[in-house]
C-alpha cells in the first residue's frame, strides 16, 4: 500500500468510526480531492463533515482550533508545510497555550496535517521542512511518519486519542512510496526491522540494520523523507566497506525521542543525525545536545549533523540537489566517522 | 524498431512524476484499436490519467495490471495485423528482455567478492539469504 493511500483510508475510517471527526482544508473537495489526494473521496462519502475553506491559513487554523475546543474533532490540512508560517500566531500564541492560559478548563486536541519536503522542483516556498521552527514551543506535539511506519495508523490514533495540539507532518517524497511492512521474519528487503517503543507505544521508532546480531559501527538517526537517502547510504556503506549502520527512524519528533535512540548510541558511539531541514539550529542541533548531555562518555567521536544548506531552495533540479542533503553526503559522513 | 508494429510509451503527465502504476486496460489484449482510442489508465500519486493510442492496429499488452512503470517505458505494442500480434509480442519480449517480478539475485559486499576470489570460493554455491559478507565466505571456505 502506498503512504498516501494509508492516510486516505485512515481518514475514511476515522470519519466512519466517529461522527465528530471533521476534515477541513483548501481544495479538498471531490473530484479534485486535495493537492496530494490525501482527502480523496471524503467529501463524497461524508458531505456534511468535509469543509472546503477560504485561502486564509490564519483564519482556518483559528476556526479549527475553536471547533476542537467544542465537541468536534477537526483534522485541518494546510496545503503546503511552507504555509504554516501563516498559522504561527494561532499555533504559538493561542492553540499551544490555551489549556494553561485558561486554567486547564479545556483542551485543544487539534490535528494539523501538512506536507513538507523538496527534491521535486517546487521552488523555495513549496519545498521546505519547517516543522523545526516549532521545536521550542511548549504544549505542541509533532509527528512525522516515514514509510517504515503505518502513517494511517498513527493518524488514526492521533485524531481519536490525543489531547495535545499536534502537527502531523507528511513528506511529499513519501506519498508515492510503498509502505515497508516487515515480512514473516521481520525483514524488508535486506533490512532487519525492529520496533522501539521506549518513548511512546503509539509513535514508535523503527530500527533498520542489515545484520541481525552484530553491534552497529554507527548510528544514523533520520526521520520522514530523509529515510530514503539514509537507507541508500547505509546499504552502500555495507556493500562497499562492510560498515554496519543502524538507522533509527523516529515517528515522534517532538517531544524528542531520546530514549528510543540512546540504546543504539551507547552501542556504536558514532552518530550521524540527518534531516531535510536547514542544518543550522535544526532538529539535529537539539537532539545532539541532548545526546551529549546524557551519553557523552559513550561517544567515540563528535556527532555529525547533516541538513540542507542555509540557502533558499532553488527551483532548478540540479541546483536544488546541491542545497538539499543527498545520500552521498551521508556516505561521506560515515566514512569520516570510521576511516 | 520493427516496421510491422509501433510502440506506445508512458507519457510524462506531470513534470514532477517519474513513475506510474497501470491500473486498467481499456482494450483487451489482441483486440483492434484505432488511433485516438483510450487504451489504458495510469495512476500516479496525484492523478489517474488515460493514455491514447497514436496508431491503429492490434494491441499487445506489455505491462500487467498493478505493475509500476517509468516515464518513457513501453506500455503496449500496436501490431499491423491480428495474426502477427503474437509473433510481434514474442519478438519484442525476447529482444528487450522485459521481465516482470525479477527475482533478486544474491548480493555480496565488495570485501566478500575479493575474499571469494582469494580463497577460490564459487560465489554461486554459497547458500545464504541476505547479503553475503567476508565472514560468510571464510566460513564457507572451511
Amino acid at each position: 500500500m502506498r503512504y498516501v493511500n494509508s492516510l486516505n483510508q485512515s481518514l475514511h475510517q476515522l470519519m466512519r468510526d466517529d461522527d465528530s471527526v471533521f476534515v477541513l482544508g483548501e481544495d479538498i473537495m471531490d473530484p479534485y480531492g486535495g493537492a496530494f489526494k490525501v482527502t480523496k473521496g471524503l467529501s463524497t462519502a461524508f458531505p456534511d463533515r468535509v469543509l472546503t475553506t477560504p485561502i486564509s491559513e490564519a483564519a482556518i487554523t483559528g476556526f479549527a482550533a475553536g471547533l476542537s475546543i467544542g465537541e468536534i474533532k477537526p483534522v485541518l490540512e494546510i496545503m503546503f508545510g511552507d504555509f504554516l508560517t501563516l498559522c504561527t500566531d494561532q499555533i504559538i500564541n493561542g492553540i499551544s497555550k490555551f489549556h494553561w492560559m485558561f486554567g486547564e478548563q479545556f483542551k485543544v486536541p487539534l490535528v494539523i496535517r501538512s506536507p513538507m519536503g523538496g527534491y521535486r522542483g517546487y521552488g523555495p516556498t513549496h519545498s521546505q521542512t519547517l516543522e523545526t521552527i516549532f521545536l521550542g514551543v511548549p504544549g505542541l506535539q509533532i509527528i512525522a511518519p516515514s514509510h517504515y511506519h503505518s502513517p494511517g495508523e498513527l493518524l488514526y490514533h492521533t485524531v481519536l486519542n490525543e489531547e495535545v495540539p499536534t502537527l502531523f507532518i507528511e513528506n511529499k517524497s513519501l506519498y508515492a512510496e510503498q509502505l515497508k511492512i516487515p515480512d514473516a521474519i521481520g525483514k524488508s528487503g535486506d533490512f532487519i526491522i525492529n520496533t522501539i517503543n521506549n518513548c511512546n507505544e503509539f509513535y514508535p521508532s523503527i530500527s533498520l540494520k542489515v545484520q541481525k546480531d552484530e553491534k552497529p559501527d554507527l548510528t544514523l538517526i533520520a526521520y520522514g523523507g530523509m529515510t530514503l537517502p539514509s537507507t541508500r547510504a547505509a546499504m552502500n556503506s555495507f556493500i562497499e566497506e562492510e560498515i554496519l549502520v543502524e538507522i533509527i527512524i523516529p515517528s515522534l519528533i517532538k517531544p524528542f525521542p531520546l530514549e528510543d535512540i540512546l540504546p543504539s548510541v551507547k552501542e556504536s558511539g558514532r552518530i550521524i543525525i540527518a534531516e531535510e531541514g536547514v542544518r543550522t539550529s535544526g532538529w539535529g542541533a537539539e537532539l545532539a545536545s541532548q545526546i551529549y548531555e546524557d551519553s557523552f562518555d559513550y561517544l567515540k567521536k563528535p556527532i555529525i549533523r547533516i541538513g540542507s544548506k542555509e540557502f533558499p531552495i532553488p527551483s532548478a533540479k540540479s541546483l536544488e540537489d546541491s542545497v538539499l542533503p543527498q545520500s552521498h553526503d551521508i556516505e561521506a559522513a560515515i566514512t569520516k566517522l570510521l576511516l | 524498431m520493427n516496421s510491422e508494429s509501433n510502440l506506445i510509451h508512458v507519457p510524462q503527465n506531470d513534470p514532477n512524476e517519474s513513475k506510474a502504476i497501470l491500473v486498467e486496460w481499456h482494450v483487451s489484449d489482441g483486440k483492434r484499436v484505432s488511433a485516438g482510442d483510450i487504451i489504458c489508465s495510469l495512476e500516479t500519486a496525484k492523478a489517474i490519467f488515460d493514455v491514447e493510442s497514436n496508431f491503429s492496429g492490434y494491441i499487445v499488452h506489455l505491462v500487467e495490471i498493478d505493475q509500476e512503470v517509468e516515464v518513457s517505458a513501453p506500455l503496449a505494442l500496436i501490431a499491423k495485423s491480428a495474426i502477427t500480434a503474437n509473433e510481434e509480442r514474442e519478438k519484442y519480449l525476447s529482444t528487450n528482455k522485459v521481465s516482470v517480478n525479477v527475482k533478486k539475485s544474491t548480493t555480496l559486499t565488495k570485501i566478500a567478492i575479493n575474499k571469494a576470489k582469494e580463497l577460490e570460493v564459487d560465489i554461486n554455491s554459497i547458500d545464504k539469504s541476505g547479503i553475503i559478507t567476508e565472514k560468510d565466505v571464510e566460513h564457507f571456505a572451511i
